[in-house]
């Protein structure tokens, strides 16, 4: 237990310093738009000058700094510009989405990929095993910009699946049952062109670290010995190969957000991306920040379990 | 215990060595606990100008730390290195500099001693670029055949790169590398260990012909009794960082004297 | 996969051919990126002939001209009275090389009337291949400038890190640390936010580079950093330092050299990385914009749901970007079959 309190402060120290540099970054972008807000006839100069006090604009940085995360504490992000909410209010059920999103990505992805990459360690002159590489490689190649758009294309015209967004405008009458299916049948395009992009590289990674533990003495020895292969690699192998396989774990997650952002644009999927996006393109910036703040927690949080499960699951790091 | 200059010697002292501790702490990588070894205590010898002291003990006896020091590789916890009567420990940068010409360590292992990706022309010139101040308007090329030839490597290797030549080569390379600046001290930390006996032999010959031709004096680190008595004019042992015995090869390298690893 | 040399050496080839016709857009390309053939927005690729209307066969290929259409159809129809020649080395609309020759050589052009859309037109009856190829040239140089830059930092700040050690060491792997826990396109959309929308195209075409170097310098920082590390301790470096060898010979003559390979090896996975950077945030509408082409601003148009059901021509830099993606990728497991001798 020694172990995991530094490990969670250590996180915890470094989401705050990402709060510090997002808030720097945001606070170089030229031009005010409380200045914006300004020059906007709908919005009396009272509201500007309140909100202005409230967020400190008139104060040095670390007074601003301080506001900002005062209001991060109250759930509130700041302020939207564009939509004169609290960013929080937008946040929430955009990141919920994205959540939704990625975890059933993440969760396909190495599902596939395990077995993949098993028997492509385990029996590397298969016919399977050769598709697999093929089929690997060329998929490495495809960026998912254009994995989005094909998708889209086939989605278009074939009509099996929606061509975007997360819900069809439905009756409210609708049942549950039918709106988790109309949910279900959104999310396939989003989270097969995550699938199809992420895939690949995990099996490559599951491939190297199984073949690493396949090579070694201590488990040609227990083949030696006529242990069947299925048990030989439950029992023996795989758990010494999850360990590098957990550390890639906490580092896919961070390259399947970024993805995730690109396709959720793609595909109307109405997750942080769209969001960060129409945020950039309107200078609101109070949202910019919270999405790239939030984005980093799902991150650092995602290398935190890993690191957690590397813990509990490696007993030469825990005996020490 | 002090090797003290026997009466046979009346060359002038050289380099002396007075009480060298040095201790590592080693930190555990995730524990964080921190061990302390010692691997020098109370170490003090005498080397003559022309002489050669021979360094014997068993491995992990602190030979090859005591051989880091004094070329300024590793920094001794307390002790004093003289050399020609200063302390090389407490010297300006400038001077370090200097000093480092006339003290050099040649390595066990030429292979990893000498960088593979220069040639041996490279690497013999280094020590003349390194301190190009000194020589101003000198031919390098010059100079680097000129000391080639004196370890009997021939023209045709000059343009080759360490891993091509046989080991016995790449020593005699790295001694012409020791010798370009003409140091008055060498010292050779196993430099012959890693050879075949053939090889020993030429090169031991070729060390005590330098020694002759430009008076260099050799503090000889090695675990080989048999070299140790052949070359040394004295010898002093080492063991668990601490100096045994000294004096003689005759009286300190018995017959009885088990033969160490 | 495994690959023989033959194959090595065919794919490194295709990337140089690649490389070769992308940098040098005005010959290889029959038009020029802004030229607008106002009759025929989203034309289809011209169609070559070799047999008239007559059932001849003539020596040269030949192109009909299209005739422009008033109602909106799918499709312009050939004009099958006249028969325009394809010709190659052809003098034709001057261009600049490099900013500094003027040529007027093209490969390919068709004798007026006719036009020559071999990838089709866009919404503007703009030659899609034109645009392509001047496009997958900026594309391209963005992506190599961002790997030069993020290597260079990540270089500098790796070497001095790992070779002094202590606070510096700790410091700047911190700030590593802290670039990596963002993930790297929205870190991306944090540092175009500083930038003003609307800047002139040449300034944005170079803000986007520094912006991309400044997000990718992480990660080659650590790896050149273990190198270090694993290099000071050699023996050669030590032999160097104990003969009185400053830092700078240290670090110049004998630790970077031991760099190159990594570093080749991470160029090869940096420059798609960062051309796929430069083409997503062009699609978004953050990187370069009109007129100047881009393959992310191409590909944008296939955001309508018009363009992106009907016109399929409009997905050929899609082609062109994986393709050049296959080849980077064969190319780096080339060059680290080289260096490790093992299969990945």
């Amino acid at each position: 237990m020694a172990k995991v309190a530094p490990r969670v402060a250590h996180s915890c120290l470094l989401l705050l310093a990402v709060s510090v540099l997002s808030f720097a970054l945001l606070s170089a972008a030229p031009g005010n738009f409380f200045d914006e807000l300004r020059l906007n006839p709908s919005i009396s100069p009272e509201t500007v000058a309140a909100l202005k006090a409230q967020y400190g604009v008139d104060q040095p940085w670390p007074a601003r700094y301080f506001h900002w995360l005062s209001s991060i504490v109250h759930g509130e992000f700041g302020y939207s510009l564009s939509y004169h909410c609290s960013v929080g209010s937008l946040l929430w059920p955009r990141a919920r989405n994205t959540l939704l999103l990625t975890s059933l990505a993440m969760l396909f992805a190495w599902m596939l990929a395990i077995p993949w990459g098993i028997v492509e360690a385990v029996k590397p002159n298969s016919w399977l095993s050769h598709i697999t590489s093929w089929l690997t490689s060329t998929l490495l190649g495809i960026p998912e910009l254009v994995l989005g758009l094909l998708l889209l294309f086939f989605a278009a015209r074939t009509s099996w699946v929606p061509t975007g967004g997360m819900f069809s405008s439905n009756p409210s009458s609708a049942s549950a049952s039918w709106k988790l299916a109309d949910l279900a049948r959104h999310l396939v395009l989003p989270v097969a062109a995550l699938v199809l992009g992420s895939a690949p590289i995990f099996v490559r990674y599951v491939r190297s670290a199984v073949a690493e533990v396949w090579g070694a003495p201590f488990i040609e020895h227990m083949r030696g010995l006529g242990i069947p292969t299925v048990r030989l690699l439950y029992r023996h192998a795989l758990p010494v190969a999850a360990n590098s396989l957990i550390s890639v774990f906490g580092f896919s997650l961070g390259a399947l957000l970024s993805t995730s952002l690109v396709i959720e644009i793609v595909l109307s999927w109405p997750g942080l991306g769209p969001l960060a996006l129409e945020a950039l393109l309107s200078r609101d910036i109070y949202v910019v920040m919270a999405v790239v703040l939030l984005s980093s927690v799902f991150l650092v949080f995602g290398n935190l379990v890993a690191d957690l499960l590397l813990y509990w699951s490696d007993p030469r790091i825990r005996t020490v | 215990m002090a090797v003290e200059a026997t009466a046979a010697s009346t060359a002038p002292t050289l380099l002396r060595v007075e009480d060298l501790c040095l201790a590592y702490e080693v930190r555990h990588r995730v524990s964080r606990e921190r061990t302390k070894t010692i691997a020098l205590q109370d170490v003090s010898l005498e080397l003559c100008s022309g002489q050669t002291l021979a360094l014997v003990g068993p491995s992990g006896s602190g030979k090859s730390s005591l051989a880091r020091c004094l070329v300024l590789l590793e920094r001794p916890s307390s002790g004093r290195i003289l050399y020609q009567g200063q302390d090389i420990l407490k010297l300006s940068p400038d001077a370090e500099k200097s000093v480092r010409q006339e003290l050099h360590l040649i390595f066990q292992d030429s292979a990893t001693a000498l960088n593979p990706r220069f040639t041996v022309q490279e690497l013999v010139a280094e020590p003349l670029l390194i301190h190009k101040s000194i020589f101003p308007g000198v031919n390098f090329n010059e100079k680097v055949r000129e000391l080639l030839d004196q370890v009997e490597l021939g023209k045709t290797w000059h343009d080759r790169r360490p891993l091509e030549l046989s080991g016995g080569q790449r020593q005699r390379v790295a001694i012409a590398r020791g010798f370009a600046l003409r140091p008055k001290i060498l010292v050779l930390d196993e430099a012959l260990s890693a050879l075949d006996l053939s090889a020993q032999a030429q090169l031991a010959n070729l060390l005590l012909d330098l020694q002759e031709c430009h008076g260099l004096s050799y503090l000889y680190v090695t675990h080989d009794l048999r070299m140790a008595r052949a070359l040394a004019d004295e010898v002093a042992v080492l063991e668990a960082g601490r100096i045994v015995q000294s004096g003689l090869p005759a009286e300190v390298l018995t017959p009885s004297l088990q033969p160490v690893s | 996969m495994t690959m023989n040399a033959k194959w090595r050496t065919f794919t490194l080839l295709a990337l140089l051919g690649m490389h070769l016709i992308l940098f040098f857009p005005g010959f290889f390309a029959p038009y020029d990126f802004a030229e607008q053939h106002r009759d025929f927005p989203f034309a289809r690729p011209t169609r070559i002939h070799f047999v008239d209307a007559t059932g001849k066969l003539r020596l040269r290929p030949f192109v009909h001209p299209l005739v422009p259409s008033d109602e909106a159809s799918d499709s312009y129809a050939e004009d099958l009275r006249q028969t325009c020649s394809l010709r190659l080395f052809v003098s034709g609309a001057p261009y600049q090389v490099f900013g500094m020759w003027t040529m007027k050589l093209h490969l390919v052009a068709v004798d007026p009337p006719a036009q020559l859309f071999l990838f089709g037109t866009d919404s503007f009856g703009r030659d899609e291949l034109s645009r392509m190829l001047y496009g997958g040239r900026i594309s391209l140089i963005a992506g190599m400038l961002a790997s030069v830059a993020a290597l260079g930092v990540g270089t500098l700040l790796g070497l001095l890190s790992g070779f002094y050690g202590g606070r510096l060491d700790a410091g700047v792997m911190r700030l590593a640390e802290l670039f990596l826990a963002l993930p790297w396109l929205y870190l991306l959309f944090a540092v175009r936010a500083i930038l003003p929308l609307n800047i002139k195209t040449t300034d944005a075409f170079l803000l986007l580079v520094a912006v991309l170097g400044l997000v990718g310098w992480a990660r080659p920082a650590r790896l050149v950093r273990g190198i270090v590390l694993s290099a000071k301790e050699k023996n050669f470096v030590l032999a160097a330092k104990a003969m009185g060898a400053s830092d700078t010979h240290l670090l110049r003559r004998h630790i970077l050299p031991e760099t190159y390979g990594v570093l080749l090896t991470t160029a090869a996975l940096l420059v798609p990385q960062f051309i796929l950077a430069e083409v997503t945030l062009s699609f978004l509408g953050l990187g370069v914009g009109e007129p100047i082409p881009s393959w992310g601003n191409l590909l944008a148009e296939l955001q309508q749901y018009s363009v992106l059901t009907s016109y399929w021509w409009m997905y050929l830099p899609a082609l062109a970007l994986v393709l050049l993606f296959l080849l980077y990728h064969s190319a780096s497991s080339a060059l680290q079959q080289k260096a490790t001798g093992v299969r990945t």
